[in-house]
C-alpha cells in the first residue's frame, strides 16, 4: 500500500485499539510530536462518527420498512387490531 | 415469550457466523421481536399519552440499541429479551422527553440499564454525512459493514465482490482516505461548518 494509505492504517487501528503494546507507545509519540498526525487522527475520528450516523440511518430505514410491512399484512390482522386497540382508548 | 437465553444462542451463532448483518437474517430477527415486544412498548407510550408514531420511533431506538449491544457483546445473558427491550425503551423515553426518571417505574433489572450517551447522532455529524455521500454510496456500504455490523474484511470482500481479502482491505482504506480528505478540505477553508 502506498504511504498515505499507510498513514490512514495506523490512525485507524490506533483508534479501534488494535496496534500492539509498542506500536501503540511509537503511535503516541508521533501524536507528541506531529501536530499533522493529531489533526489527521481528529479527522478520522470525525469520519467514523459519519460512519456511524450512515449505519444508524439505514437501520431506521429498515425497521420503518418492517413496521409499514407488519401493519398492513393481512395475515397480521389480529397483531393490528391488538395496536389500534390500544391508541383507540381513552 | 422467548427467553433471552434462547434469542441469545440463536443470536450468538448469528454473530459468530456474521450472519446478522445479512439482511433476510436480520429482518427475521426484528419482526419477531416486533411481534413479541412492541405491544409492551405501544401500551407503556399510550400511558404516557404518547402517539403510535411516538411508541413506533421509540420501539425502533430500542431495536437499534439492542442491536448494537449484540455486535458489541454488551448484552448481559441472564435477561429475557422482551424485558430488556422494553428497558431500553423506557429508559429513550425518559431521555427523548426529559422525563424525571422517579416517574417512570423502573424495576432493578430494568434500572441497570444504560443506553450510550451519543446514541442520538449530533447536527454536525448530520451536515457531514451530506457532504460525504459524494464519496458514494459503495464506499459508505462498505464501511458501514466494517465499522457499524462489525463485519469482518474476508466476509465484506465476499458480499462487496473483492477478488481477496487484500482488496478488500485497501479499499477500504481507500475510502477512509477519500472522507478523510473531504472533510480535511471542510475543515480548513470552512471552519464555520462546525459550530
Amino acid at each position: 500500500m502506498r504511504t498515505s494509505l499507510n498513514e490512514i492504517k495506523q490512525c485507524d487501528e490506533y483508534l479501534q485499539g488494535k496496534l500492539n503494546p509498542e506500536e501503540h507507545i511509537l503511535f503516541e509519540a508521533k501524536l507528541l510530536i506531529s501536530p499533522v498526525w493529531r489533526f489527521n487522527l481528529h479527522v478520522l475520528k470525525q469520519v467514523h462518527a459519519v460512519i456511524r450516523l450512515y449505519g444508524w440511518i439505514q437501520m431506521k430505514k429498515e425497521l420503518d420498512e418492517i413496521h409499514s410491512r407488519i401493519l398492513h399484512d393481512p395475515d397480521k390482522k389480529t397483531f393490528c387490531q391488538n395496536i389500534s386497540n390500544i391508541f383507540l382508548k381513552n | 415469550m422467548h427467553l433471552y437465553k434462547e434469542y441469545n444462542a440463536d443470536v450468538m451463532l448469528l454473530i459468530e457466523k456474521q450472519d446478522i448483518h445479512l439482511p433476510e437474517l436480520r429482518t427475521k430477527f426484528f419482526e419477531d421481536m416486533y411481534e413479541e415486544v412492541f405491544p409492551a412498548v405501544a401500551i407503556f407510550v399510550r400511558h404516557r399519552n404518547g402517539s403510535l408514531q411516538d411508541a413506533k420511533d421509540i420501539f425502533h431506538d430500542a431495536l437499534i440499541i439492542l442491536y448494537e449491544k449484540m455486535l458489541n457483546n454488551t448484552l448481559p445473558v441472564e435477561v429475557p429479551a422482551d424485558r430488556y427491550l422494553v428497558g431500553i425503551a423506557k429508559h429513550i423515553w425518559i431521555r427523548k422527553f426529559n422525563r424525571d426518571k422517579s416517574v417512570v417505574p423502573l424495576d432493578e433489572t430494568e434500572a441497570a440499564i444504560t443506553i450510550p450517551d451519543d446514541y442520538f447522532p449530533a447536527p454536525n455529524d448530520q451536515k457531514l454525512l451530506t457532504l460525504l455521500e459524494q464519496t458514494g454510496k459503495r464506499c459508505l456500504d462498505m464501511l458501514r459493514s466494517i465499522y457499524y455490523d462489525k463485519l469482518s474484511v474476508h466476509k465484506v470482500a465476499e458480499l462487496f465482490g473483492y477478488r481477496s481479502v487484500h482488496s478488500a482491505s485497501v479499499q477500504k482504506f481507500k475510502c477512509l482516505e477519500k472522507m478523510r480528505d473531504i472533510v480535511k478540505r471542510k475543515l480548513i477553508h470552512h471552519e464555520d461548518f462546525f459550530e
